[in-house]
């Protein structure tokens, strides 16, 4: 019986929180991802990377063998890691060059995951390719540790 | 990024080509003492490697270092692989990384 005497507007006109068009206008510009070739993994060696950041015109948006470079992935030895309480950065080299990788630390698991890396281990990582200020950098979203040895060799020709 | 100054992935066969320059290699390691090593490179040659520590014999080491001669490598970094090793894997990976898929390395 209360129910059906329930007059929403009633309710909120009395002013402060309205019910409003807002989430339908949400709604309605949401639109999913266009393109499954900008979602693609690519496996690259540093050097790859170099070669197609020197060639490209448009910083930004990297081809390699026709494919738009947006996510990665790479193997290779960690150097000068460096660890703070936001994030951790260090150098990726995988014996074709080195690149600076940084990942953000916002789970507590993250950081704990960031305390096993340690200079001289091989780790894979996955992560997205950002430029900054003329610096082609790594923004890492996955790594680990290699327990099978040889599918570091995996990175490119394999 | 920086590639200048790549180590090249190396075996006995393939190492006279980088002398006085950056290479990696994997060697199982037979004898070691007093910071040189002598073992056998991923194509079954013999290698020797200076500047390595004690490693347990028969281990599989990469060592990156400079190749000062055809059979002779000044390691800088050494990684134990420890005793199990493809280096059938490792050895083809050798040749194509200074053959057909060269571009993508050096």
């Amino acid at each position: 019986m209360h129910s059906s005497q329930f007059d929403g507007a009633a309710v909120f006109s009395g002013g402060g929180f309205m019910p409003s068009q807002a989430t339908q206008a949400l709604e309605s510009s949401f639109s999913y991802s266009k393109n499954r070739d900008a979602q693609s993994l690519l496996p690259l060696t540093v050097k790859q990377i170099n070669d197609a950041f020197l060639l490209s015109d448009d910083k930004s948006n990297m081809i390699i063998d026709g494919v738009g470079v947006k996510n990665v992935t790479l193997v290779g030895r960690v150097c000068n890691k460096a660890g703070r309480i936001t994030d951790v950065t260090f150098v990726l080299d995988d014996g074709t060059g080195r690149i600076e990788c940084s990942k953000w630390l916002q789970e507590d698991v993250d950081t704990n995951e960031a305390e096993g890396i340690r200079d001289g281990m091989y780790v894979r990582l996955h992560g997205h390719l950002k430029g900054f200020q003329g610096k082609r950098t790594l923004n890492v979203f996955s790594f680990r540790c290699d327990v099978n040895i040889m599918s570091k060799f995996s990175s490119s020709v394999f | 990024m920086d590639t200048s100054n790549p180590s090249a992935f190396v075996n006995a066969e393939l190492l006279p080509n980088f002398i006085g320059k950056k290479v990696r290699a994997v060697v199982q390691v037979h004898q070691s003492d007093g910071g040189v090593a002598i073992g056998k490179s991923t194509d079954g040659s013999q290698l020797t490697v200076k500047g390595l520590p004690q490693v347990p014999a028969m281990n599989y080491i990469e060592v990156i270092g400079i190749a000062e001669s055809n059979q002779l490598i000044n390691a800088e970094i050494w990684t134990d692989f420890g005793n199990t090793f493809d280096t059938d894997s490792y050895n083809k990976l050798c040749q194509l990384a200074n053959g057909e898929f060269r571009s993508l390395f050096l």
